[in-house]
């Protein structure tokens, strides 16, 4: 349970918000990279928790993040032209369509037509622009203090060449802390998405007999990190001498790692604030191995493993809060637990369901919530120590990053971490200069 | 000047001590056990620490009589001169210990406010 006030701390994200200055200290994934795949391509609106940007690639290929409006009289500039050297001044920017203002990458005005040229007024003029790139086949923006700038984040997709990952973004309607609760909470993985192999026979949260923990809850363990914390979900199997278990990493601030069995593919999300009722859910699935196969591709885009049954242009899902995500009350009487499909619908609609801002007030946290716990107390923590001693945070070093979730069958009574050190390491490759 | 700021300005040898105590990191085990029957409480554990088992009615008062029992423990062994049980990996480092509602400088306050809990 937590009071209104702890509630606002940790879901409120704008600008000047303690939590909203917290994550402003990471790089962001807002764009797949194929959204504005070419030098020169169109500009395309961005809502990071509560800003309203425009992202363009300049025809020198520098990636802009700016206000999304013009200096002027504020129109917006995603209605502008992404010129080249080829233009009146020379430069390569973004001009307002409205008056002709034009902006470089890094927010500063070059042109202003309607003034006259030895006025150089447009040298005081300068939008507010973020550090914006391309890695991984996202872009990633920067919003903090430039000073304290970490390199881009090394998670395991990101190093992976493209054929090995597929990658997409879901229009999330929920403040961006209930998705994330949601993907920490291996409990729900027993009851939401049973039967799940009804859809896909390598989704395999059945194996080792999971199914008869509905009757016996998991045992678990958290560990703090200097990334975040993992999560050691125990259950018991069939042999009494071994134990199942789900060992999951939360790196700070928004993402998670999904555990496998065997070689399946992984799966990895972030879940990103639009602003304090919407976030973009990423949903990475990837193969480390090997590069996918069409068959995986094909299933990946159909709305399969981690990912959902989409507009391809706006990112909303085909099943939202209004068509109560199609639910098949049949379906639900026969094979499956919600009558919802697709595994990440399934938890969207659950966690949609709980309102915009959810109000954790009227909770009761059992046992099995201990990762929840922790993930709250960690991210307010780091808040309001940012806030009142200027402590920068955690998970910001890319080589925290090198890690994976994994599940395992351990014998009983083992340290689960040592235990599983080598699984959980990432190999990472060593990059030619 | 925010408290917390100052709190940590001019610390002594004990609190840089407890301070850099506060961020080693141990496995929070919760399970819900039966302590009578058909009674049911949540249980918080750090099997590394000795002693450090706390019940509750909810998980979240649970972790928090644990988090009190770490700081107490914590206390004692620096007044005692002792050292504190290690697991391995790296301290969270970051003005939080990772599982208090408290900021690593609001457990310094706490300490300070109430000197029964430093230094003898």
């Amino acid at each position: 349970m937590l009071s209104k006030e702890e509630n606002e701390l940790l879901t409120q994200t704008g600008p000047g918000t303690p939590m909203g200055q917290l994550l402003r200290h990471y790089w962001a994934p807002v764009l797949l990279a194929e959204e504005v795949p070419d030098a020169g391509s169109p500009p395309v609106r961005v809502k990071l928790m509560g800003e309203r940007l425009v992202v363009f690639r300049d025809h020198d290929g520098n990636i802009g993040a700016l206000d999304e409006f013009c200096a002027h009289r504020g129109a917006s500039l995603f209605f502008g032209r992404n010129e080249s050297t080829d233009s009146r001044d020379g430069n390569c920017g973004l001009r307002c369509c409205y008056h002709g203002w034009k902006y470089r990458y890094d927010g500063q005005c070059v042109d202003m037509p309607n003034e006259p040229e030895n006025a150089r007024f447009k040298d005081d003029i300068r939008l507010k622009a973020y550090p914006a790139r391309e890695h991984g086949s996202v872009i990633w923006i920067y919003m903090g203090p430039i000073e304290s700038m970490p390199p881009l984040p090394e998670y395991e997709w990101t190093l992976l060449p493209d054929s090995h990952r597929y990658i997409t973004k879901r229009l999330h309607s929920s403040n961006f802390m209930q998705p994330v609760e949601g993907s920490l909470d291996s409990s729900h993985v027993s009851f939401l998405h049973s039967d799940a192999p009804m859809w896909h026979p390598n989704w395999t949260h059945q194996m080792y007999g999971t199914r008869k923990h509905v009757l016996q809850p998991p045992q678990f363990r958290v560990r703090p990190t200097d990334f975040g914390f993992v999560v050691g979900a125990r259950r018991e199997t069939d042999d009494a001498e071994h134990d199942y278990w789900r060992i999951t990493n939360w790196v700070m601030p928004w993402n998670v790692s999904i555990p496998r069995d065997d070689l399946e593919p992984m799966g990895a999300h972030s879940f990103v604030p639009i602003d304090d009722e919407h976030c973009w859910a990423w949903n990475i699935s990837y193969v480390p191995e090997r590069p996918l196969t069409q068959r995986e591709i094909a299933f990946y885009s159909s709305g399969g493993h981690i990912h959902a049954e989409q507009d391809p242009k706006t990112f909303v899902p085909v099943r939202t809060l209004e068509n109560d995500y199609l639910i098949n009350r049949d379906l639900q009487r026969t094979v499956s637990y919600t009558g919802i499909t697709g595994i990440v619908m399934q938890d969207a609609a659950m966690q949609e369901s709980m309102g915009a801002v959810s109000d954790r007030s009227r909770e009761n946290l059992g046992s099995a919530d201990s990762a929840i716990l922790a993930l709250r107390r960690r991210l307010m923590g780091e808040a309001r120590a940012l806030r009142d001693e200027g402590k920068l945070p955690t998970g910001r070093n890319p080589e925290s990053h090198h890690l994976r979730s994994i599940s395992a069958v351990l014998p009983g009574g083992v340290d689960w971490l040592k235990a599983t050190e080598d699984l959980r390491r990432v190999e990472v490759p060593v990059q030619s200069s | 000047m925010p408290p917390a700021v100052a709190a940590h300005s001019g610390l002594t040898a004990f609190e840089q001590k407890l301070c850099e105590w506060l961020t080693l990191p141990y496995t929070l085990i919760t399970m819900s056990v039966e302590t009578a029957a058909g009674t049911w409480s949540s249980r918080a554990e750090y099997a590394e620490l000795p002693g450090c088992v706390a019940e509750a009615r909810s998980m979240p008062e649970a972790v928090d009589r644990l988090e009190d029992m770490r700081l107490d423990l914590i206390l004692r062994s620096l007044r005692s001169g002792a050292d504190v049980p290690r697991e391995t990996g790296e301290a969270v480092a970051s003005g939080t210990t990772g599982l208090s509602r408290y900021t690593i400088s609001e457990i310094l306050e706490r300490v300070r406010l109430h000197s029964s809990l430093g230094p003898s």
